[in-house]
């Protein structure tokens, strides 16, 4: 009998436990698994929000190595499903599946979530309710070293009068006065000219993915005559020498080792991120800051890539299934407090920051902390004491300034599964045909060619179902 | 008198047998849990896959848009290609290697021989890719330079539709030749030595003696490397082709496992991969069996 009442006073102790034990919560987020101070940060978010009155256990998804985006997708599709997920891709599919839950009431519920988010992020929610993410829009912007700038004239008539022309005389200037092997160099990984597109497409008059035409019909813009007379230019490029003749073969290091070689004059980043890290990296290297260029003026001026306002590019996702939804959601508008923020944005006390009690000292290893794990956004990030040097270089947030001032809304679709293998192909064949076109393997006349196969090869189809979708 | 069992009964040995099963367990473990149960996991093909609920039953849908897609014909195509000229004339360049190495006399050169030659294969094809791009750059490249000393123009080798299948091949063989040629050395440390000494006495040549012993001797091993390989014939070298493949080779070297991964594992249509994937390890069944009832057939040597 006594042996009775002690197992059961064991047992209800246990059940007491679960009972009190705070809600377990499954995250999986990029890299984060891997990060040295990983662990110590979700300690330290649990505590954030165990006396925010929310109190959480969170337990960091290992997610296999290699590409994030496949690897989460596989790991979700084979039924292992994280609360709280941080996606890269392949959201749209598995949303399809009814994996993830509609965000939108848990946002409108929100205690600081809703307040900080920006336009483009509200407008994205709204049209694909199943992740979200506080980001400045990812546009590129194009950046060269600040003592060439300083000294060279058509580097300053670009910035006063920003024109196609303007580019191409700062690029011969590049190579004929400052030495530079090449005007500019893009890394070939960027499906196809993303990065010169970055600066061209608009002055070209490629404004969005899907362009309405004279006749009141969406068409794709990459199979359009402004396509073509953009190419032609990226063709005399290369040939001049202004175009890095590898181009194609580049990696993201190799580029921009090419730039801080001198090498390269010009390169292209996403603002303000990666801008940020070239500015640290061309300070080191040749003591010098960068400096932003605006796009050039022509049929139209801006950057890309075009926003799209029909999704989130990356962001978070709760899991339909999770039996935690509010409190994983909890997370993220606890990250988007004043405390969360603080957390996020300055890293770990005593290794990445220190408090001196007048400011917030910014350790060396603060270089080492991405501040942006739950978002890049610094909305809403105003620390109780002043910081002792800004978290952002100067160039940096010049960079997301001009990007928000000349960013584009895309129009676009996403494309149906019954399309996927034929836009592959088409997608392949447009590369194939710019990469030829732009190193002469053909003329530019072979653009019409390109434009009847891509038609062939299913682009009729997908521009009479765009014409059924796009308003 | 009782002719003597090669064994001894089964009951006396069963200690013996014992301690064998569990040695050979891990093995058997291994390939019924990676190489047994996924094939299971082909139902998939027939499937319109889903996370949420039960997958619906599709037919034959996913083979039908894996055949009718306008790039499947090129993709298959450039894969029979690929893999013939890693299979077919890649081939023999392990076995000559080895013949080479194992004429070497001096212990030293034949260790630091074979050392240089296994050393690529331990190289990933993320840095492989690296170094070819790098020794192949029109510009700045080893073998641009070369050509220039002979008043040469440059080949941007890398983005050439003529000449990136036989970088291709090159780069495989750099790093495949010397790793490859160990199972035949292995296979020529077997030799009796009698067989040579025979061959001397009857006045045979070195040529004569590979022609007449060496060459006989290393057949089955060859059949069976041949018959093995061809089991991965529409294997024809993924992360190779991903880590050379760039915007102006696409059309020539975009294979079977390129594809899958971008329209399987990019596009998450898994129901789809696992069709293309269905067809190629058909194709590569196929083709070891044929292989190995005709090389019964003709040599008398198969598989089993």
């Amino acid at each position: 009998m006594k042996k009775r009442i002690v197992a059961f006073a064991l047992a209800a102790l246990v059940v007491a436990g679960a009972w009190a034990a705070d809600p377990k919560v499954r995250m999986a987020i990029k890299d984060l698994d891997t990060d040295p101070n990983g662990e110590a940060f979700i300690q330290l978010i649990e505590k954030g929000m165990a006396a925010a009155g929310t109190p959480v256990d969170i337990e960091l998804v290992k997610v296999p190595q290699g590409n994030y985006a496949e690897k989460i997708s596989l790991m979700i599709m084979s039924g292992d499903v994280p609360d709280l997920i941080y996606m890269q891709g392949g959201e749209d599919n598995l949303a399809s599946q009814g994996v993830f839950e509609d965000l939108r009431p848990y946002v409108a519920k929100s205690r600081n979530y809703k307040a900080l988010m920006d336009a483009h992020s509200v407008q994205r929610l709204e049209s694909f309710p199943y992740i979200t993410w506080i980001a400045p829009p990812r546009v590129r912007t194009p950046v060269m070293r600040r003592d060439w700038f300083d000294s060279l004239p058509s580097a300053k008539a670009l910035v006063a009068n920003p024109t196609v022309d303007a580019y191409y005389a700062l690029f011969k200037d590049l190579v004929a006065k400052k030495g530079a092997k090449f005007g500019i160099t893009v890394t070939g990984a960027t499906n196809g000219y993303e990065e010169l597109d970055a600066i061209f497409d608009a002055a070209f008059g490629t404004t969005s993915t899907w362009m309405k035409g004279g006749d009141g019909k969406w068409g794709y813009a990459r199979v359009s005559p402004n396509e073509k007379a953009k190419l032609e230019f990226y063709a005399k490029l290369y040939k001049e020498g202004l175009l890095d003749p590898e181009y194609l073969t580049k990696k993201w290091d190799s580029k921009e080792q090419a730039f801080y070689e001198g090498k390269a004059g010009m390169v292209l980043g996403v603002a303000p991120g990666s801008i940020d890290v070239y500015n640290t990296k061309m300070t080191k290297a040749q003591g010098v800051d960068l400096v932003v260029l605006p796009p050039p003026k022509g049929k139209a001026q801006g950057y890309t890539p075009f926003v799209d306002v029909t999704k989130e590019t990356r962001g978070f996702a709760v899991a339909s299934t999770s039996k935690v939804k509010a409190q994983a959601f909890a997370i993220l508008d606890f990250m988007w407090s004043p405390a969360g923020l603080k957390l996020a944005k300055l890293g770990i006390p005593g290794l990445h920051h220190t408090d001196d009690g007048k400011q917030y000292v910014l350790a060396d290893k603060y270089g080492e902390w991405y501040n942006g794990w739950f978002g890049d956004s610094f909305n809403g990030f105003n620390p109780d004491k002043p910081l002792s040097r800004p978290l952002v270089s100067k160039t940096a947030t010049e960079a997301g300034a001009m990007a928000k001032k000349y960013m584009m809304a895309d129009k676009t679709i996403l494309i149906p599964e019954r399309y996927i293998a034929n836009w592959d192909a088409m997608t392949n064949l447009y590369k194939e045909y710019m990469a030829d076109i732009v190193t002469g393997k053909k003329p530019v006349s072979a653009f019409d060619e390109f434009v009847a196969k891509w038609r062939k090869a299913g682009g009729d189809e997908v521009t009479k179902y765009a014409n059924t979708v796009l308003k | 008198m009782k002719a003597k069992p090669a064994l001894a009964p089964p009951g006396a040995r069963l200690p013996d047998r014992t301690v064998l099963l569990l040695l050979l367990a891990p093995a058997l473990v291994y390939f019924a849990v990676y190489h047994l149960w996924p094939i299971a996991g082909m139902v998939m093909a027939f499937q319109d896959y889903r996370i949420v609920g039960p997958s619906r039953f599709a037919g034959l849908k996913h083979f039908r848009t894996l055949f009718s897609s306008p790039a499947f014909l090129d993709v298959l195509r450039n894969t029979l290609i690929i893999s013939s000229m890693k299979i077919i004339l890649f081939f023999p360049l392990p076995i000559v290697f080895a013949l080479m190495v194992n004429e070497l006399r001096s212990m030293f050169l034949r260790k630091f021989v074979q050392a240089t030659a296994y050393l690529p294969h331990f190289l990933s094809w993320v840095v492989i890719a690296g170094v070819w791009i790098s020794f192949l750059s029109p510009g700045t490249g080893g073998a641009n330079q070369l050509r220039g000393v002979f008043g040469l123009p440059p080949v941007d080798y890398m983005t050439s539709k003529g000449h990136i299948r036989w970088v291709l091949f090159a780069s495989e063989t750099w790093r495949s030749m010397g790793w490859d040629s160990i199972i035949y050395l292995a296979a020529l440390m077997r030799i009796s030595p009698s067989l040579y000494e025979s061959a001397d006495m009857d006045g045979a040549s070195p040529l004569q003696k590979m022609r007449y012993v060496t060459l006989p001797e290393l057949v089955p091993t060859m059949v069976t490397v041949f018959i093995l390989n061809l089991g991965f014939f529409l294997n024809a070298g993924f992360d190779q082709v991903f880590n050379m493949m760039n915007d102006s080779v696409i059309s020539v070297i975009d294979i079977l496992d390129t594809y899958v991964y971008r329209i399987g594992l990019l596009n998450m249509q898994y129901s789809f991969s696992t069709a293309a994937s269905l067809f190629k390890g058909l194709i590569g069944l196929v083709l070891i069996l044929s292989t190995h009832a005709a090389s019964k057939r003709v040599t008398g040597k198969g598989l089993w």
